[in-house]
Protein backbone atom coordinates (compact mmCIF):
# COMPACT_ATOMS: atom_id res chain seq x y z
CA UNK A 1 0.00 0.00 0.00
CA UNK A 2 1.82 2.97 -1.18
CA UNK A 3 0.26 6.63 -2.51
CA UNK A 4 -2.67 7.63 -2.09
CA UNK A 5 -4.95 8.93 -4.72
CA UNK A 6 -3.58 7.28 -7.38
CA UNK A 7 -0.86 9.05 -7.56
CA UNK A 8 -1.97 12.43 -8.17
CA UNK A 9 -0.57 15.05 -5.29
CA UNK A 10 -4.12 15.84 -3.83
CA UNK A 11 -7.53 14.16 -3.22
CA UNK A 12 -9.13 17.61 -5.44
CA UNK A 13 -7.31 20.00 -6.95
CA UNK A 14 -6.03 22.93 -5.94
CA UNK A 15 -7.97 26.02 -6.73
CA UNK A 16 -6.16 28.06 -9.99
CA UNK A 17 -6.99 31.77 -8.43
CA UNK A 18 -6.98 33.10 -5.09
CA UNK A 19 -8.31 36.69 -5.39
CA UNK A 20 -7.23 37.07 -1.13
CA UNK A 21 -3.19 35.94 -2.67
CA UNK A 22 -3.46 38.00 -5.53
CA UNK A 23 -5.08 40.44 -2.86
CA UNK A 24 -2.03 40.66 0.10
CA UNK A 25 0.83 42.91 0.20
CA UNK A 26 4.31 42.34 -1.23
CA UNK A 27 5.75 41.94 2.20
CA UNK A 28 2.96 39.82 3.48
CA UNK A 29 3.09 37.19 0.58
CA UNK A 30 7.13 37.16 0.92
CA UNK A 31 6.22 36.16 4.35
CA UNK A 32 3.81 33.30 3.77
CA UNK A 33 6.22 31.93 1.14
CA UNK A 34 8.94 31.81 3.53
CA UNK A 35 6.25 29.73 6.37
CA UNK A 36 4.98 27.50 3.88
CA UNK A 37 8.66 26.98 2.22
CA UNK A 38 10.02 26.34 5.64
CA UNK A 39 6.86 23.92 5.83
CA UNK A 40 7.84 22.15 3.26
CA UNK A 41 11.51 21.26 4.54
CA UNK A 42 9.56 20.08 8.03
CA UNK A 43 7.21 17.71 5.86
CA UNK A 44 10.34 16.27 3.89
CA UNK A 45 12.41 15.96 7.65
CA UNK A 46 8.73 14.05 8.84
CA UNK A 47 9.16 11.90 5.92
CA UNK A 48 12.19 10.20 7.33
CA UNK A 49 11.19 10.00 10.68
CA UNK A 50 8.33 8.52 9.79
CA UNK A 51 11.06 5.86 7.88
CA UNK A 52 11.99 5.49 11.23
CA UNK A 53 8.68 4.46 13.12
CA UNK A 54 8.02 2.15 10.04
CA UNK A 55 11.40 0.49 10.73
CA UNK A 56 10.44 0.50 14.48
CA UNK A 57 7.06 -1.20 13.62
CA UNK A 58 8.62 -4.05 11.30
CA UNK A 59 11.29 -4.88 14.53
CA UNK A 60 7.94 -5.09 17.00
CA UNK A 61 6.26 -7.23 14.64
CA UNK A 62 3.07 -4.83 14.07
CA UNK A 63 0.40 -5.75 12.21
CA UNK A 64 1.15 -5.78 8.23
CA UNK A 65 -1.64 -3.37 8.12
CA UNK A 66 0.15 -1.09 10.43
CA UNK A 67 3.19 -1.19 8.92
CA UNK A 68 1.79 -0.60 5.55
CA UNK A 69 0.14 2.75 7.02
CA UNK A 70 3.24 3.57 8.13
CA UNK A 71 5.02 2.67 4.64
CA UNK A 72 2.19 5.18 3.42
CA UNK A 73 2.83 7.99 5.68
CA UNK A 74 6.78 8.33 4.83
CA UNK A 75 5.12 8.78 0.81
CA UNK A 76 2.30 11.25 2.72
CA UNK A 77 4.77 13.53 4.01
CA UNK A 78 6.38 13.57 0.52
CA UNK A 79 3.45 14.82 -0.93
CA UNK A 80 3.07 17.04 2.11
CA UNK A 81 6.59 18.66 0.81
CA UNK A 82 5.44 18.71 -2.45
CA UNK A 83 2.27 20.65 -2.03
CA UNK A 84 3.80 23.28 1.06
CA UNK A 85 6.79 23.91 -1.87
CA UNK A 86 3.69 24.61 -4.68
CA UNK A 87 1.62 26.85 -1.95
CA UNK A 88 5.04 28.63 -1.35
CA UNK A 89 5.56 29.42 -4.94
CA UNK A 90 1.81 30.84 -5.41
CA UNK A 91 2.78 33.19 -2.60
CA UNK A 92 6.58 33.78 -4.00
CA UNK A 93 4.76 34.48 -7.47
CA UNK A 94 7.34 31.95 -8.87
CA UNK A 95 8.65 28.44 -8.78
CA UNK A 96 11.00 28.31 -5.57
CA UNK A 97 13.31 25.49 -5.67
CA UNK A 98 12.62 21.97 -3.76
CA UNK A 99 13.58 22.77 0.33
CA UNK A 100 16.70 21.86 1.89
CA UNK A 101 16.53 18.28 3.32
CA UNK A 102 16.30 19.07 7.59
CA UNK A 103 18.68 17.18 9.85
CA UNK A 104 16.33 14.50 11.54
CA UNK A 105 17.55 14.02 15.42
CA UNK A 106 15.85 10.76 16.53
CA UNK A 107 14.86 10.79 20.33
CA UNK A 108 17.50 8.92 22.22
CA UNK A 109 15.13 7.19 25.27
CA UNK A 110 18.33 6.35 27.24
CA UNK A 111 17.59 4.33 30.06
CA UNK A 112 14.88 2.18 27.55
CA UNK A 113 15.86 -1.50 25.93
CA UNK A 114 15.44 -1.28 22.16
CA UNK A 115 12.01 -2.59 22.56
CA UNK A 116 10.34 0.06 24.42
CA UNK A 117 12.24 2.24 22.79
CA UNK A 118 10.85 0.94 19.20
CA UNK A 119 6.87 1.53 21.09
CA UNK A 120 7.93 4.93 22.69
CA UNK A 121 9.40 5.75 19.33
CA UNK A 122 5.84 5.12 17.44
CA UNK A 123 4.03 7.04 20.96
CA UNK A 124 6.07 10.05 20.57
CA UNK A 125 5.79 10.26 16.61
CA UNK A 126 2.49 9.43 16.36
CA UNK A 127 0.32 9.03 19.59
CA UNK A 128 2.04 12.92 20.75
CA UNK A 129 3.31 14.91 17.51
CA UNK A 130 1.06 13.67 14.54
CA UNK A 131 -2.13 14.18 17.36
CA UNK A 132 -1.00 17.50 18.30
CA UNK A 133 -0.36 18.52 14.44
CA UNK A 134 -4.05 17.57 14.08
CA UNK A 135 -5.13 20.43 16.45
CA UNK A 136 -2.40 22.74 14.58
CA UNK A 137 -4.12 21.98 11.71
CA UNK A 138 -7.84 22.28 12.32
CA UNK A 139 -6.60 25.70 14.08
CA UNK A 140 -4.99 27.14 10.87
CA UNK A 141 -8.22 25.71 8.48
CA UNK A 142 -10.62 27.09 10.65
CA UNK A 143 -9.10 30.73 10.79
CA UNK A 144 -8.00 30.54 7.35
CA UNK A 145 -9.89 32.46 4.68
CA UNK A 146 -7.99 31.99 1.18
CA UNK A 147 -9.03 29.46 -1.41
CA UNK A 148 -5.37 28.20 -1.90
CA UNK A 149 -4.56 27.77 2.17
CA UNK A 150 -7.38 26.19 2.81
CA UNK A 151 -7.49 23.83 0.28
CA UNK A 152 -3.96 23.26 1.41
CA UNK A 153 -4.61 22.42 4.81
CA UNK A 154 -8.02 20.21 4.23
CA UNK A 155 -5.50 17.69 2.62
CA UNK A 156 -2.74 18.00 4.85
CA UNK A 157 -4.83 17.44 7.97
CA UNK A 158 -6.94 14.30 6.36
CA UNK A 159 -3.52 12.43 5.96
CA UNK A 160 -2.31 13.88 9.89
CA UNK A 161 -5.52 12.30 10.87
CA UNK A 162 -4.40 8.63 9.91
CA UNK A 163 -1.02 9.14 10.97
CA UNK A 164 -2.09 10.29 14.39
CA UNK A 165 -4.76 7.20 14.62
CA UNK A 166 -1.61 5.05 13.88
CA UNK A 167 -0.46 5.46 16.69
CA UNK A 168 -3.18 4.96 19.03
CA UNK A 169 -4.00 1.96 17.09
CA UNK A 170 -0.30 0.72 18.12
CA UNK A 171 -1.04 1.53 21.76
CA UNK A 172 -4.35 0.58 22.30
CA UNK A 173 -2.61 -3.02 21.14
CA UNK A 174 -0.15 -2.97 23.21
CA UNK A 175 -0.32 -5.70 26.45
CA UNK A 176 -0.61 -4.35 29.73
CA UNK A 177 2.63 -4.84 30.66
CA UNK A 178 3.74 -2.75 27.95
CA UNK A 179 1.74 0.07 28.54
CA UNK A 180 2.98 0.44 32.32
CA UNK A 181 6.12 0.32 31.20
CA UNK A 182 5.93 3.48 28.55
CA UNK A 183 3.41 5.17 31.28
CA UNK A 184 6.34 7.60 32.86
CA UNK A 185 8.09 8.08 29.59
CA UNK A 186 5.05 10.09 28.69
CA UNK A 187 5.11 13.17 30.76
CA UNK A 188 8.70 14.36 29.59
CA UNK A 189 8.23 13.02 25.63
CA UNK A 190 4.73 15.58 26.32
CA UNK A 191 6.51 18.51 27.50
CA UNK A 192 9.08 18.01 25.01
CA UNK A 193 6.57 17.53 22.16
CA UNK A 194 5.11 21.29 23.58
CA UNK A 195 8.10 22.93 23.35
CA UNK A 196 9.27 21.68 20.25
CA UNK A 197 6.12 23.28 18.61
CA UNK A 198 6.56 26.42 20.66
CA UNK A 199 10.03 26.55 19.41
CA UNK A 200 8.93 26.19 15.53
CA UNK A 201 5.80 28.93 15.92
CA UNK A 202 7.35 31.58 18.23
CA UNK A 203 5.13 34.73 18.91
CA UNK A 204 5.36 36.88 16.44
CA UNK A 205 5.13 40.76 17.07
CA UNK A 206 4.84 41.59 13.74
CA UNK A 207 1.77 39.06 12.72
CA UNK A 208 -0.85 40.02 11.20
CA UNK A 209 -4.27 38.74 10.42
CA UNK A 210 -3.35 38.54 6.75
CA UNK A 211 -1.06 35.76 7.75
CA UNK A 212 -3.85 34.07 9.89
CA UNK A 213 -6.16 34.03 6.35
CA UNK A 214 -3.59 32.18 4.82
CA UNK A 215 -3.10 29.43 7.02
CA UNK A 216 -0.51 31.03 9.77
CA UNK A 217 -2.62 31.85 12.86
CA UNK A 218 -0.86 33.99 15.89
CA UNK A 219 1.56 31.82 17.71
CA UNK A 220 -0.99 32.23 21.23
CA UNK A 221 -3.65 30.74 19.45
CA UNK A 222 -1.68 27.93 17.98
CA UNK A 223 0.18 27.38 21.76
CA UNK A 224 -3.35 27.34 23.18
CA UNK A 225 -4.45 24.80 20.09
CA UNK A 226 -1.69 22.39 21.01
CA UNK A 227 -2.29 22.83 25.20
CA UNK A 228 -6.32 21.75 24.56
CA UNK A 229 -5.04 19.00 22.32
CA UNK A 230 -3.39 17.67 24.84
CA UNK A 231 -6.01 17.92 27.04
CA UNK A 232 -8.89 16.95 25.30
CA UNK A 233 -7.27 14.07 22.72
CA UNK A 234 -4.12 12.38 24.25
CA UNK A 235 -5.06 12.60 28.40
CA UNK A 236 -8.68 11.36 27.66
CA UNK A 237 -7.13 8.96 24.92
CA UNK A 238 -4.79 7.61 28.00
CA UNK A 239 -7.29 7.42 29.82
CA UNK A 240 -9.28 5.30 27.96
CA UNK A 241 -6.48 2.53 28.14
CA UNK A 242 -6.37 2.80 31.52
CA UNK A 243 -2.88 4.56 31.46
CA UNK A 244 -1.68 7.13 34.23
CA UNK A 245 -2.42 10.87 33.34
CA UNK A 246 -1.90 12.25 36.64
CA UNK A 247 1.35 13.94 36.12
CA UNK A 248 0.64 15.34 32.66
CA UNK A 249 -2.63 16.29 33.82
CA UNK A 250 -0.78 18.80 36.74
CA UNK A 251 1.14 19.70 34.17
CA UNK A 252 -1.19 21.06 32.11
CA UNK A 253 -3.01 23.16 35.15
CA UNK A 254 -0.11 24.57 36.40
CA UNK A 255 -0.23 26.12 32.62
CA UNK A 256 1.86 23.60 30.46
CA UNK A 257 5.02 25.68 31.03
CA UNK A 258 7.98 24.81 28.38
CA UNK A 259 10.80 27.18 30.31
CA UNK A 260 11.87 24.25 32.49
CA UNK A 261 11.03 20.39 32.66
CA UNK A 262 7.97 19.59 34.69
CA UNK A 263 9.92 17.52 37.19
CA UNK A 264 8.05 17.87 39.47
CA UNK A 265 5.35 15.87 38.43
CA UNK A 266 6.64 13.32 37.27
CA UNK A 267 6.04 10.68 40.31
CA UNK A 268 2.08 11.09 39.42
CA UNK A 269 3.09 9.45 36.42
CA UNK A 270 3.80 6.64 37.53
CA UNK A 271 1.57 3.71 36.80
CA UNK A 272 -0.34 3.41 39.89
CA UNK A 273 -0.90 0.26 41.73
CA UNK A 274 -4.21 -0.51 40.36
CA UNK A 275 -2.30 -0.51 37.13
CA UNK A 276 0.44 -2.89 38.21
CA UNK A 277 -1.49 -5.12 39.62
CA UNK A 278 -3.32 -6.18 36.56
CA UNK A 279 -0.21 -6.41 34.45
CA UNK A 280 1.98 -9.33 33.88
CA UNK B 1 -13.59 21.57 17.82
CA UNK B 2 -11.74 18.93 20.03
CA UNK B 3 -14.50 16.13 20.12
CA UNK B 4 -14.57 15.90 16.32
CA UNK B 5 -11.01 15.16 16.22
CA UNK B 6 -11.48 13.06 19.33
CA UNK B 7 -13.49 10.56 17.48
CA UNK B 8 -11.16 10.64 13.84
CA UNK B 9 -7.58 10.18 16.00
CA UNK B 10 -8.45 8.55 19.16
CA UNK B 11 -11.59 6.73 19.50
CA UNK B 12 -11.34 4.96 15.91
CA UNK B 13 -7.67 4.28 16.34
CA UNK B 14 -8.21 2.81 19.86
CA UNK B 15 -11.23 0.78 18.51
CA UNK B 16 -8.70 -0.21 15.61
CA UNK B 17 -6.24 -1.28 18.26
CA UNK B 18 -8.33 -3.00 20.04
CA UNK B 19 -9.68 -5.28 17.48
CA UNK B 20 -6.26 -5.86 16.07
CA UNK B 21 -5.33 -7.38 19.67
CA UNK B 22 -8.37 -9.11 19.91
CA UNK B 23 -7.89 -10.57 16.72
CA UNK B 24 -3.97 -11.19 16.14
CA UNK B 25 -2.94 -10.73 20.05
CA UNK B 26 -1.16 -8.09 21.60
CA UNK B 27 2.09 -6.38 19.98
CA UNK B 28 5.28 -8.49 21.10
CA UNK B 29 5.56 -7.06 24.61
CA UNK B 30 8.91 -5.12 24.55
CA UNK B 31 10.68 -5.73 28.03
CA UNK B 32 10.79 -2.95 29.85
CA UNK B 33 14.64 -1.89 30.22
CA UNK B 34 16.33 -5.39 29.71
CA UNK B 35 14.30 -7.00 32.50
CA UNK B 36 13.43 -10.22 31.38
CA UNK B 37 15.07 -9.97 28.38
CA UNK B 38 17.58 -12.63 28.39
CA UNK B 39 17.62 -12.96 25.14
CA UNK B 40 18.58 -9.45 24.70
CA UNK B 41 20.38 -9.26 27.32
CA UNK B 42 22.91 -11.71 25.45
CA UNK B 43 23.82 -9.37 22.70
CA UNK B 44 22.24 -6.11 24.22
CA UNK B 45 23.68 -4.15 26.85
CA UNK B 46 21.64 -2.82 29.53
CA UNK B 47 22.39 0.33 31.71
CA UNK B 48 20.40 -0.45 35.14
CA UNK B 49 21.45 2.98 36.54
CA UNK B 50 18.92 4.26 33.94
CA UNK B 51 16.14 2.04 34.30
CA UNK B 52 12.90 3.63 34.01
CA UNK B 53 10.60 0.86 35.33
CA UNK B 54 11.90 -2.85 36.18
CA UNK B 55 9.38 -5.65 36.09
CA UNK B 56 9.54 -6.05 39.77
CA UNK B 57 8.54 -2.53 40.27
CA UNK B 58 5.77 -2.69 37.96
CA UNK B 59 4.72 -5.83 39.94
CA UNK B 60 5.30 -4.36 43.31
CA UNK B 61 3.36 -0.71 42.78
CA UNK B 62 6.38 0.56 44.37
CA UNK B 63 6.44 3.99 43.81
CA UNK B 64 9.34 4.76 45.92
CA UNK B 65 11.71 3.01 43.66
CA UNK B 66 10.54 4.76 40.96
CA UNK B 67 13.61 5.90 39.26
CA UNK B 68 13.63 8.08 35.75
CA UNK B 69 16.70 8.68 33.67
CA UNK B 70 17.34 12.41 33.97
CA UNK B 71 18.26 12.54 30.35
CA UNK B 72 15.12 12.26 29.13
CA UNK B 73 14.05 15.44 29.89
CA UNK B 74 16.74 16.90 27.92
CA UNK B 75 15.86 14.56 25.02
CA UNK B 76 15.21 15.29 21.47
CA UNK B 77 11.42 15.24 20.49
CA UNK B 78 10.22 14.60 17.04
CA UNK B 79 10.36 16.96 14.44
CA UNK B 80 7.01 18.37 14.13
CA UNK B 81 5.76 18.97 10.94
CA UNK B 82 4.63 22.33 10.86
CA UNK B 83 5.89 25.87 12.06
CA UNK B 84 5.26 29.50 11.92
CA UNK B 85 8.45 30.45 12.36
CA UNK B 86 10.00 33.45 10.21
CA UNK B 87 13.67 34.44 9.43
CA UNK B 88 14.75 37.50 11.61
CA UNK B 89 14.02 40.46 9.81
CA UNK B 90 17.68 41.63 9.66
CA UNK B 91 18.68 38.45 7.89
CA UNK B 92 17.56 39.02 4.12
CA UNK B 93 15.61 42.78 4.62
CA UNK B 94 16.51 43.53 0.76
CA UNK B 95 15.14 40.28 -0.18
CA UNK B 96 18.53 39.63 -2.37
CA UNK B 97 18.05 35.98 -1.55
CA UNK B 98 14.56 35.60 -3.33
CA UNK B 99 16.00 33.65 -5.90
CA UNK B 100 17.62 31.67 -3.50
CA UNK B 101 14.75 29.91 -2.00
CA UNK B 102 15.46 28.57 1.43
CA UNK B 103 18.52 28.90 3.52
CA UNK B 104 20.33 25.53 3.11
CA UNK B 105 22.37 26.54 6.37
CA UNK B 106 22.38 24.15 9.42
CA UNK B 107 23.85 23.33 12.29
CA UNK B 108 25.89 19.85 11.94
CA UNK B 109 27.16 18.73 15.08
CA UNK B 110 31.45 17.25 15.34
CA UNK B 111 31.96 13.70 15.30
CA UNK B 112 30.13 11.33 17.67
CA UNK B 113 28.60 14.07 19.14
CA UNK B 114 24.32 14.30 18.79
CA UNK B 115 23.18 17.93 18.28
CA UNK B 116 21.25 17.66 21.46
CA UNK B 117 24.12 16.94 23.35
CA UNK B 118 26.18 19.95 21.52
CA UNK B 119 23.57 22.07 22.49
CA UNK B 120 22.66 20.88 25.84
CA UNK B 121 19.12 21.21 26.49
CA UNK B 122 19.36 24.85 25.05
CA UNK B 123 17.47 25.56 22.23
CA UNK B 124 18.78 27.27 19.14
CA UNK B 125 17.57 28.60 15.44
CA UNK B 126 19.22 26.28 13.09
CA UNK B 127 17.45 27.50 9.93
CA UNK B 128 18.25 31.60 9.87
CA UNK B 129 21.77 31.72 7.97
CA UNK B 130 22.84 35.16 5.94
CA UNK B 131 22.48 36.52 2.93
CA UNK B 132 25.39 37.92 1.52
CA UNK B 133 25.83 38.94 -2.18
CA UNK B 134 22.27 37.16 -3.56
CA UNK B 135 23.41 33.66 -1.76
CA UNK B 136 23.09 32.10 1.69
CA UNK B 137 25.74 32.06 3.46
CA UNK B 138 26.80 31.29 7.60
CA UNK B 139 27.85 34.09 9.44
CA UNK B 140 31.22 35.49 8.71
CA UNK B 141 33.97 33.42 9.57
CA UNK B 142 32.14 30.81 9.76
CA UNK B 143 32.30 29.50 5.89
CA UNK B 144 31.53 25.74 5.86
CA UNK B 145 28.78 23.73 6.38
CA UNK B 146 29.78 22.31 9.28
CA UNK B 147 31.22 25.50 11.00
CA UNK B 148 27.66 26.91 10.56
CA UNK B 149 25.44 27.34 13.84
CA UNK B 150 22.97 30.05 12.13
CA UNK B 151 22.56 30.57 15.77
CA UNK B 152 19.43 33.19 15.89
CA UNK B 153 20.96 35.31 18.33
CA UNK B 154 24.40 35.38 16.85
CA UNK B 155 22.58 36.44 13.65
CA UNK B 156 21.18 39.51 15.62
CA UNK B 157 24.29 40.13 16.92
CA UNK B 158 25.62 40.07 13.69
CA UNK B 159 22.79 42.19 12.21
CA UNK B 160 22.56 44.70 15.18
CA UNK B 161 26.74 44.94 14.62
CA UNK B 162 26.36 45.99 10.97
CA UNK B 163 28.35 42.87 9.62
CA UNK B 164 26.16 41.47 7.84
Amino acid sequence: MTGRWGGRLTQRPLPDDDPLIDALAPHARKRLADIWHSRAAMERRVGDAFEVIRDALVRRRASPELIALAERAVDDEMRHTELSCIVASRYAGKELPPPPRLMLEVPKHEGASPELRDTLFVIGQCVLNETTASAFLETCYELAEGALAKAALRELLSDEIEHGRLGWVYLASLDELTRAAVAPWLLPMAYLNLRMWKSESPIDPTHTEALTHHGSPPAKVLHAALVDALATLVVPGLRQLGMPTAGIEAWLDAGAFTDRPPKEFLALQAPSADTTASTG
Amino acid sequence: MASKLFRAVVSMGLSLGAATAACLGAVENPPSNGADADADAATEPVDDSGSALSDAELDAGDLDAFVFPDTSWCDAAWPVTKGNAPPPECVNPEGECAEAGMSPCFRTPPPGVGPHEARVCMFYERRFPFCIDGEWRCEPGRSSREDCTCLKEEAKNVCDGGNR
